[in-house]
């Protein structure tokens, strides 16, 4: 931050709008604001603070001018205004704050609440309104900070006072943003707090026990998967062995019924064997007479001789007797005269006939004449007859074959059973469907087991995803907490190291300064800002000397410590001083003149002419850039600025 | 019995042919079991077998005179009006005449030469290989083809 | 200055955590006006979670 100007408009003692320009130049970088005690140096300052952070606002009574109070009619208002122009990084701010009093009456008036408004320039060239304008102040010169580069020489004294320890560290802390370290690191270490405690609500073991569990449960799943296995062997087992014995009772009432039908073949074959045998009876009748019609031909020779023998009359006597016969029973002669019934003729062939005697051939011829007709037929039918009931036995010949065939076959079959009776086999089935039904039992048992360990398995399982989640949850809440928790960590080495680095450098620079400073350098042998910031001397023998000190040294050793400070840090802030100078020597004067003006970028001084003067201010003067005068005016009681060069 | 008739009272067949017939006839060894049907002897009777070997031999158109003769059963037991009445067809067809039936003797004559012939035959065929019985039909059955067949 | 000063001091950090401290400071100096920054522990946790997310996905 470097100040261009700030422009008091009624505020406090100055009447009207009073501009001061300050200094910038590098080599002139000095601003010199004179003025008796009470002209207004203070409020000079109080009015940079008022303006910037609103400090003091309700003290010392009015803002606003009385004289310009005094000049509001009732009915307007006026107002009390600051404004303050500096430049910071290349961008030059514009911060205006401001307080309206309206006057109501004579006597009463109305205070609205101060307006604020900062608007920069960017370093492009854009003019903006900054929003946020506090806090844009705040990160520029933080209000805390500006103490140490605002201040009186009062103030000044304080560090170097013991038991200023905390202020001294409040203010290394905020120049050297380690609030922000500090800050950071508690924000970090509070949030790896919280991710600890979602971290203590998972359970680490739990992961092993459940593996365990499963592992536990699939062992106990394999071993009853077997026992079913086993289980339903036996039942397959059993169901064939009850099949088996179903077949052979089935069996052995199918070989009942071929039994039975061995026994009826049986008796059909018997029948027809009977058949066969009745039927040989019957041809050896018919052979018994067999010869004759192998004897047809001489029986038809003998048959014909015998009938021509006849026919020629070559008939035995015996033959007339026959020939007679033929008569009587003709009733007619051979001449063709009737014979009648009780005729002379007929009686006369009576006669004849009684007379006669048949010889032994002739009935023998006659006989045998007879007996060959007789077997004429014989000749003929004997042979069909035989051909006949061989034909038969042809038929029953097949008959018999093929019950012998059956019977056969039959007998195979019954030949390949086994003797097993039926009522071991019914025991047997009987064991083998109680058996069947314990098997039921037990395997329906051991499904259920299984079941159930299924089930269990993948409840266990579930839980093992949820754990291994929560373990991955766990994971990457434990990630966050170390990452929390390194960043809090490297944070408090790093704010320790860095605040005791700064330390040191702030003590070596402040060393450098005070030393410049100081007319008693050889016996202040060192500054120390120990690690609870108490900031000393030490003497030449290495002991803290502060109490020696006198107020101007102290003076000079905070100013050393400031500017230590902000050279360290490289805060460009100017230095802003009240009356630095009223309680030091003339020697700490001049070296102080001579000496701040190269150690800051920026210096005003608000002196009393008392203060500044002669050898101090020949130092001062080749970098004065800037000298006014606060002219205060008994009568109005206002301060007005005079530029003086 | 009248004279000027000679009878015969028996009837001859050749020594060695008897063991044969009574087999034929089921006599003998074979009543030990009691044949029947296919089994049974093929005749009843000896006259049977001789009537059969007769009128093969008369089929065979061949007489064979006996040499040594032994009695194979009485004449009496010979059927009149069959067996007989073939007999003396035979003898008839024989001798062409009529005469012959005046002389048993003769007649006998005739068929044991015939039967004499015949017997061979028989005796091969029905004692044969296989049952007498059915040997004797088929042996029949053929003859009578033939018969029919026109040949003699 | 200061600045580059600090964050100069954590280059032995992991990458990660000197990334999560990059952010979590520049959060902290921009709210460093204000006495008690409202939510701010929530930002920092937000960086935390976000530099941590990408670790997630390589983990």
């Amino acid at each position: 931050m470097k100040l261009e100007s700030i422009t008091l408009t009624n505020f406090r003692q100055f009447y009207g709008d009073q501009t001061l320009k300050l200094a910038r130049d590098p080599t002139k970088n000095v601003t010199v604001i004179s003025g008796v005690n009470g002209a207004g140096k203070t409020t000079l300052l109080a009015a940079l603070n008022w303006c910037l952070y609103q400090e003091n606002a309700s003290a010392a009574g009015e803002l606003v001018n009385k004289r310009a109070l005094t000049e509001t009619p009732v009915g307007f208002s006026v107002e009390a205004k600051v404004q303050v122009v500096f430049s910071h990084e290349g961008e030059r701010y514009t911060v205006v704050r401001a307080q309206r009093a309206n006057r109501i009456s004579d006597s009463e008036w109305n205070r609205e609440q101060p307006s604020f408004s900062v608007s920069r320039i960017r370093a492009d060239g854009q003019f903006e309104t900054v929003h946020n304008p506090a806090g844009a102040i705040e990160s520029i010169l933080p209000s805390s900070v500006s103490a140490y580069f605002f201040f009186d020489g009062e103030k000044i004294d304080k560090f170097a006072r013991p038991g200023h320890e905390d202020e001294v560290r409040s203010a290394v802390k905020q120049v050297l943003k380690i609030e922000v370290l500090e800050r950071a690191r508690n924000h970090l270490a509070a949030v790896a707090r919280e991710y600890r405690q979602e971290l203590g609500s998972h359970a680490s073991g739990e992961l092993n026990e459940l593996l365990q569990r499963e592992a536990q449960l699939r062992d106990k799943l394999g071993t009853n998967k077997s026992d079913l296995e086993t289980l339903r062997s036996e039942r397959a087992a059993a169901e064939r062995q009850l099949k088996d014995i179903d077949g052979r009772l089935a069996e052995l009432t199918a070989v009942r019924e071929l039994v039975a039908k061995r026994g009826q073949l049986q008796g059909d074959l018997t029948a027809r064997e009977a058949d066969r045998d009745r039927l040989w009876d019957d041809v050896r009748g018919i052979v018994h007479k067999g010869f004759i019609p192998l004897a047809c031909k001489a029986m038809e020779q003998a048959g014909a001789i015998l009938d021509e023998k006849r026919r020629r009359g070559e008939i035995p006597p015996g033959i007339r007797e026959q020939f007679l016969q033929d008569l009587l029973t003709r009733g007619r002669c051979i001449c063709g005269r009737p014979i009648g019934e009780d005729s002379k003729e007929r009686r006369a062939l009576l006669t004849l006939l009684a007379a006669a005697v048949p010889s032994e051939l002739e009935n023998v011829v006659l006989r045998t004449a007879g007996d060959l007709r007789a077997l004429d037929s014989l000749c003929r039918r004997l042979p069909l007859e035989l051909r006949d009931a061989m034909r038969k036995k042809v038929a029953i010949d097949d008959d018999i074959e093929r019950l012998e065939q059956e019977l056969d076959d039959l007998s195979r079959k019954l030949a390949d059973f086994d003797q097993e009776d039926v009522g071991t086999l019914e025991r047997k089935r009987r064991d083998l469907c109680d058996a069947l039904v314990r098997l039921a039992g037990e395997i329906g048992r051991a499904e259920t087991l299984i079941s159930e360990l299924h089930t269990q398995l993948e409840a266990v399982e579930a839980d093992i995803s949820k754990a291994q989640v929560r373990a991955q949850h766990a994971k990457r809440v434990w990630r966050r907490f170390t990452l929390a928790s390194k960043a809090a960590s490297a944070l408090d080495k790093i704010c320790d190291a860095f605040a005791a680095d700064m330390r040191q450098q702030i003590r070596e620079e402040a060393k450098k300064i005070f030393d410049t400073l100081i007319w008693k350098s050889s016996q202040f042998r060192d500054i120390s800002i120990s690690d609870d910031y108490h900031l000393e001397v030490l003497d030449r023998w290495g002991f803290p000397a502060r109490p020696e000190l006198s107020a101007g040294e102290r003076q000079v050793l905070s100013l050393a410590f400031i500017c230590g400070m902000s050279k360290v840090t490289g805060e460009e802030a100017p230095l802003v001083m009240d009356t630095p100078f009223a309680r030091l020597s003339t020697q700490h004067r001049e070296n102080i003149a001579t000496q701040v003006p190269r150690i800051t970028k920026q210096l005003v001084l608000l002196v009393t002419d008392e203060e500044l003067h002669s050898r101090a201010r020949d130092n001062l003067a080749a970098r004065i850039g800037a000298e006014y005068e606060l002219v205060f005016d008994q009568s109005t009681g206002c301060t007005s600025v005079r530029f003086v060069r | 019995m009248k004279a000027g008739r000679t009878e015969r009272d028996r009837v001859y067949v050749e020594k060695r042919q008897i063991e044969g017939y009574r087999k034929m006839a089921g006599i003998g060894t074979a009543r030990r079991r009691k044949a029947v049907g296919a089994d049974a002897p093929p005749f009843r009777d000896l006259k049977d077998v001789f009537l059969m070997a007769a009128c093969l031999g008369v089929r065979a158109r061949q007489r064979t005179p006996l040499r040594d003769k032994q009695e194979l059963t009485r004449t009496s037991y010979f059927e009149k009006e069959t067996d007989l009445a073939v007999l003396r067809a035979i003898a008839i067809a024989e001798t062409q005449g009529v005469q012959v039936l005046e002389d048993e003797d003769a007649i006998f004559t005739i068929a044991e030469e015939y039967a004499n012939t015949g017997y061979a035959e028989l005796e091969s065929r029905v004692l044969g290989a296989g049952r007498p019985l059915v040997s004797l039909t088929d042996l029949l059955l053929g003859e009578y083809a033939d018969e029919s067949a026109g040949d003699s | 200055m200061i600045k580059e000063k600090i964050m100069g001091l954590f280059r032995e950090c992991e990458p990660a955590v000197q990334r999560v401290l990059e952010k979590v400071l520049e959060k902290e100096w921009a709210k460093l006006s204000m006495q008690n920054p409202r939510g701010i522990k929530d930002d920092i946790r937000e960086i935390v979670e976000d530099e941590a997310r990408l670790l997630d996905d390589e983990a």
